[in-house]
């Protein structure tokens, strides 16, 4: 109910304001067609000189690097912190539990510590397998 | 006779009240449901704004309102740029058309006329007969010959115009939308406007940071009370 008269009411003000906003529609199309010529001569010169009228601006493209080395900062920084993990113990640790042999059986054991999600629990299986195998 | 009279125009006019109110009530009503529509489509258009800035905001290149309006403005002046492209073509090859066919009709109908002779194929308007009655004996067929070429190009053509300057007014409409919200984003995002922040929270640290958690005492046990 309360739905249906909003949409009556908002129906009412579009009725009452319709001339109004026909009115401020044409002057702004007239403005943007206008605008639009701009951009179509600008556009012409741009393509003359071998460049385009993109949306992709210069604080784009800086964005976009800034970005990247942001992605590649935090991959960095995994891969430094797995390859710290499989260094403190794990590799003689998992080599005794986990019978391995060859360097697939490592990276499988090492893919297994790192299923789990919390670090205290990690350190807790490598400290358990080191007393074990002591 | 009076009486009888009176009767049928209280009664009568009382129909005539509720049908009008019924049709103003159905008008108001389909004009908020196509306002509505309309209002969720120049949302989605206003969105726009939030994905074209989001990268420029996240890795700070933009951090002030002024070189956000800047740059965002710039990029919905290129967007309307090419998402009107095509609608004004469409309205440019309907001007050609028009030209065309006009000039080989040696500018004698106008199309907007023939049109409307389409529309409303018949000559004069009914008489209005009190209460509820219309006369239509007046009223005389002026149907419009479709053999003809020029009938067929003005169908053709008056619709391409009216589909094309809706497609057209449908661009505006967006832009007005992502201008009104690169507005309000600039004006909510980099405000200095501290009403709704709680300074208490960056004045007082919290436990964690500053006070150990093997320092943090137990709750009293019934053995200290003792004591």
């Amino acid at each position: 109910m309360i739905e249906f008269l909003k949409t009556f009411g908002y129906g009412f003000l579009y009725f009452i304001g319709l001339p109004f906003i026909c009115i401020g529609l044409v002057f702004y199309g007239i403005y943007l067609l206008l605008m639009f010529i701009y951009l179509s001569i600008k556009g012409i010169i741009l393509f003359f000189r071998g460049k385009k009228l993109d949306m992709i601006l210069p604080e784009d493209q800086k964005a976009e690097e800034i970005f990247l080395a942001r992605i590649n900062n935090r991959d960095n920084q995994v891969l430094r912190s797995q390859a710290a993990m499989a260094n403190a113990g794990v590799t003689y640790n998992t080599i005794n539990q986990f019978n391995v042999n060859n360097e697939g059986d490592l990276s499988k054991a090492i893919h297994q510590a790192n299923m789990l999600n919390n670090i205290d629990d990690q350190t807790r299986v490598i400290n358990n397998n080191h007393e074990e195998n002591n | 006779m009076a009486s009888e009279k009176q009767k049928l125009t209280t009664s009568t006019i009382t129909k005539i009240v509720i049908t009008l109110l019924v049709i103003v009530l159905s008008v108001f009503f389909i004009f908020g449901l196509i306002g509505r529509a309309l209002q969720t489509l120049f949302k989605n258009q206003a969105r726009r704004v939030d994905k074209m800035m989001s990268k420029l905001i996240i890795t700070g290149v933009v951090n002030n309102d002024k070189d956000f309006t800047r740059i965002a403005n710039k990029k919905s002046q290129i967007f309307f740029f090419k998402h009107s492209f095509a609608p004004i073509s469409l309205l440019l090859i309907v001007f050609i058309m028009w030209v065309t066919c006009m000039s080989i009709n040696n500018w004698s109908e106008g199309m907007f006329p023939l049109f409307g002779r389409m529309l409303y194929p018949w000559e004069g308007a009914p008489t209005y007969v009190a209460p509820l009655g219309f006369d239509f004996s007046s009223v005389t067929a002026n149907y419009v010959d479709m053999s003809n070429w020029f009938s067929i190009m003005t169908l053709i053509t008056i619709l391409l115009f009216f589909v094309g300057l809706i497609w057209y007014f449908f661009e505006v409409g967006g832009f007005i939308a992502r201008h009104l919200r690169i507005q309000k984003l600039s004006r909510t995002m980099f405000s200095q406007n501290l009403d709704n922040v709680d300074l208490s929270t960056f004045l007082r640290p919290t436990n964690q940071e500053v006070i150990p958690s093997s320092t943090i005492t137990q709750p009293a046990t019934t053995n200290q009370i003792q004591k």
